[in-house]
């Protein structure tokens, strides 16, 4: 049985950059950890159970890290570095030739494109999430829910798989001031029956949008007074609307006295605001997903989130959004297991006027 | 179109009803309407009958009188008979259909021997303002239904006076307030927990008289998380509202952990029995430490429900909250006399006009009195028999799942999902429930939010017979096969009724709908053929 890796080595590199993206992300000298960091947590998942061959891209993009553990794999391509999407398409296209049992590709929505491109559904491959954006409904809730999925997939002698669905984020609609994912195709992904896959990223509703503006009403005393980071999402924008604040869709907006301070801030702003300051934080859950931390807002680091601590966050989450995710649980994927324990637990999520959810917030 | 003889009870069970709905293109009583038109005449009045009375108009104050007579439509009699016969015959109504798919509503019943009763010139004739000496009789009634509900419940006093189910909630939690302002903590206590499969009345009641509300989320296993009933309490915590079973038809056995977690913060407890017809003679609030509760008697105690009549909502308090009831109340003196009191200074006053709806009190009463203890009793294990029946019977179809604690029995309702149902073939419950009117069934999904994916909640109280059950699972089975084989059948149902598919975005846009003839001509004036 024989799996395939491929790694973008960058991806998730552009997040704490607010860049939404890796693709204008400036590679320097020294090669970003996350992408290989979150590949091994899915990989170490894995191979508790299941011991496949393995082939992989060349150097950074799957060679390093499988030797790092021990693994002689077949490896595709050339080493070099900086990486580009044309490497992950073309190493995809040289899986299609080595009778794999499962690829895996570490990355995001952009990876998941490339890899669609070159191998469509002709191999049934999982994503191990890795990048800024993770809107499409191939990844794994978190990349040891991934590891874990890919090796009952390998080890069930059915190895049952099904289309889902690829989306990045549709950038005319965002001029719009709507946050919204266009569908690029399918890939073919393992069924899984634990909920260890994330959902894709659903639309928010119009009525959404109506119980989003009341919510923010209501809330509007308390954020004209003092410093607060408002994170990405159609609810919380609802929030710097209310304040008719030009504030960002997908970034993290630092908010001062009821006035825009920073817009889209970076990691390294919100680190210093975080250690001098008491902000208070408010975000939303990702719609389909109920991703509260580690999608698409990316500047919140793990040292940030440790520095403003669980006190600081305000949950908002709208009626329609809740029931979308269809019992699902919020989750937290920071990236560092100790900051995601600090904010799993029961949370108070606001859902309208004088309405609150008492929900989990559960470490992915 | 099979054989009409097949339809029957051919081999012991029910088959397949072929059903059409009478279709009569009925116009509006007020397009019937003939100038003139009497379906009355009255006789002239004698010579002298007009001296003596003069002209009774008279006497009304001015500024109460009519300027002009109301536009009221004009027919004789027969016309007026059969425009409203014609009408019910386009209805699915009580006494037509087996209408256990309108779970939660807890449909049984209503026996036609309690209607005569209430009909009864000794109780239809009484006025609320007679003078007490004249009522004994139904004073006695209500007096005695109290203390039914105080044995059921366990509790110590009880008020029958709101007329329907939210409006003893709406009661009970204007009570807690009063009770918490009683001890100078109204202020501080603002916020009111309930779960979200709880009676939505709860939240809704809750909100109007102006709490903040916590809803809590179900675990993995369907059970309200009790982790975070813990978390959401504290000093600001009024009270716990909340149903049990939910509407999940899942008894919560940790119930009395809920109730303590509100007591431990000095939170009082509330319980919504609207789902209480599996568990009477069997639990009882009390016994779980609840402080209030409240029964529907339109559900449970097989009145007819409200919108189709007025209804009865009963609270039941434990004697600390007691001084808080409605009044007035009904109090039992020496010598078998009966009394209205006007009740405590701390009571909240009153909810509805005079003593509530008297004569629902006596239909109660009287299938109460029927049935005796063991009756009650016997009405919860037979409800919940059927429930877990058809449960086993509804299951065998493919793409119906019951989500939450699989392999569990259901105390008198189950919430079900289409889920898998829909994501084959793309009908939805909702289509599902009208293409069931096309067998003379109804049938309804479930409150919003859909928490629960595509839910049917079905609920066959003890009223109805193995038969009446097969006879349900049969149509949902065939309704399932038909979603599979011509979907399009199920998609543009009703097909069978006198009402086609009403497009939901018509119902949302209030230019396209009006509910009394004048709304519907000013409508009609302002946005022309539009409507």
């Amino acid at each position: 049985m024989r799996v395939g890796l491929i790694i973008n080595p960058i991806a998730g590199a552009g997040g704490p950059l607010a860049l939404h993206g890796s693709d204008a992300y400036q590679a320097g000298a020294e090669l970003p950890a996350w992408a290989a960091q979150r590949a091994e947590e899915a990989l170490r998942a894995l191979m508790v159970s299941c011991q496949p061959e393995w082939v992989c891209g060349a150097g950074a993009m799957g060679e390093d890290l499988l030797y790092a553990l021990g693994i002689k794999p077949k490896v595709l391509g050339r080493r070099c570095w900086p990486s580009s999407a044309q490497q992950t398409h073309e190493i995809a296209e040289q899986m299609l030739a080595q009778d794999l049992t499962l690829l895996l590709f570490v990355g995001g929505d952009g990876t998941a494109r490339d890899v669609l491109d070159a191998v469509g559904e002709a191999l049934p491959v999982l994503g191990i999430p890795a990048g800024v954006k993770l809107q499409s409904a191939c990844f794994g809730v978190s990349p040891r829910a991934a590891g874990t999925l890919a090796a009952s997939y390998l080890s069930s002698h059915a190895r049952v798989s099904e289309s889902r669905e690829v989306l990045d984020l549709d950038e005319g609609a965002l001029g719009q001031g709507r946050v919204q994912a266009q569908l690029y195709g399918q890939l073919r992904v393992p069924v899984d029956a634990k909920r260890l896959l994330q959902g894709r990223k659903s639309r928010s509703e119009a009525g959404d949008a109506v119980d989003a503006a009341q919510l923010a009403a209501s809330l509007l005393p308390q954020l004209r007074q003092g410093l607060h980071l408002i994170g990405p999402g159609s609810t919380t924008w609802a929030l710097k609307k209310a304040l008719k604040l030009d504030g960002s869709l997908i970034g993290v907006d630092v908010v001062l006295d009821g006035a825009l301070w920073l817009r889209d801030a970076t990691e390294a702003q919100l680190w210093e605001l975080a250690r001098q300051r008491q902000p208070r934080l408010w975000l939303t859950a990702i719609g389909g997903q109920g991703h509260v931390l580690g999608r698409g807002n990316a500047p919140l680091s793990p040292r940030v989130l440790q520095a403003l601590g669980r006190a600081a966050l305000t949950l908002l989450i709208t009626p329609r959004k809740l029931q979308a995710l269809g019992g699902v649980p919020l989750r937290v994927d920071c990236g560092s297991a100790a900051v995601d324990a600090l904010y799993a637990g029961p949370v108070r999520a606001m859902t309208g006027p004088r309405e609150q959810a008492m929900l989990r917030l559960v470490a992915a | 179109m099979e054989n009409i003889s097949a339809h029957r009870f051919t081999d012991g069970k029910p088959n397949l009803r072929r059903y059409q709905q009478a279709r009569w293109d009925e116009p509006l009583i007020f397009e019937l309407s003939q100038p003139g038109e009497r379906a009355i005449l009255l006789p002239e009045l004698e010579p002298g009958m007009e001296s003596a009375t003069h002209d009774a108009l008279q006497q009304l104050p001015t500024g109460m009188r009519r300027a002009t007579a109301p536009a009221l439509p004009e027919l004789s009699q027969n016309r007026v008979l059969r425009h409203y016969l014609r009408l019910s015959q386009e209805n699915l109504g009580a006494d037509l259909n087996v209408d256990v798919g309108q779970g939660t509503c807890t449909m049984k019943y209503n026996p036609k021997i309690n209607e005569q009763v209430a009909r009864d010139a000794r109780m239809s004739e009484l006025h609320p303002l007679q003078d007490e000496s004249t009522v004994q009789g139904i004073l006695q009634v209500m007096h005695a239904m109290e203390q039914v509900i105080c044995e059921v419940s366990g509790m110590d006093a009880v008020s029958l006076q709101p007329r329907s189910g939210s409006q003893a909630i709406y009661a009970n939690i204007a009570m807690m307030r009063a009770w918490f302002e009683s001890r100078g903590e109204g202020e501080q206590r603002d916020e009111i927990i309930t779960t979200i499969f709880s009676h939505p009345s709860d939240a809704a009641c809750a909100k109007v008289l102006g709490y903040k509300v916590i809803t809590l989320y179900p675990d993995a296993d369907g059970y309200p998380d009790l982790d975070a009933m813990k978390a959401a309490v504290g000093p600001r915590t009024a009270a716990l509202i909340i149903t049990n079973p939910e509407d999940t038809g899942i008894f919560n056995p940790r119930i009395a952990e809920f109730v303590a977690a509100a007591h431990a913060v000095g939170a009082l407890a509330c319980y919504d029995q609207a789902n209480a017809n599996g568990l009477l003679g069997i639990t009882r609030a009390r016994e779980a430490g609840f402080d209030l509760c409240h029964f529907n008697l339109h559900k449970t105690f097989a009145t007819p429900h409200a919108c189709g009549g007025p209804a009865v909502g009963a609270c039941a308090v434990t004697a600390e909250l007691a001084p808080f009831l409605p009044r007035p109340r009904v109090v039992k003196e020496a010598g078998e006399r009966y009394r209205i009191d006007q009740g405590e200074a701390q009571s909240i006053g009153k909810v509805a006009a005079f003593m509530g709806t008297a004569s629902i009190v006596l239909r109660a009463y009287a299938w109460v009195m029927n049935l005796g203890a063991e009756g009650l009793r016997e009405v919860a294990e037979i409800a919940v028999l059927n429930n877990n029946y058809m449960m086993s019977q509804l299951l065998k179809i493919e793409g119906l799942s019951a989500p939450y604690a699989a392999g569990k029995r259901r105390i008198e309702q189950v919430r079900y999902s289409w889920a898998e149902l829909c994501a084959a073939t793309g009908v939805s419950s909702g289509d599902i429930g009208l293409r069931a009117a096309d067998y003379g069934t109804h049938y309804w999904t479930s409150h919003h939010p859909y928490v629960v994916p595509e839910p049917a909640t079905i609920e066959p109280t003890e009223a109805y017979s193995r038969a009446d059950l097969d006879e349900f699972v049969q149509i949902m089975a065939r309704v399932a096969q038909e979603a599979r084989s011509t979907p399009e059948l199920v998609l543009t149902a009703p097909h069978h009724c006198p009402t086609k598919r009403v497009k939901d975005e018509y119902l949302e846009d209030p230019k396209r709908w009006a509910i009394t003839w004048r709304a519907w001509q000013r409508k009609l004036a302002e946005h022309g053929s539009a409507v």
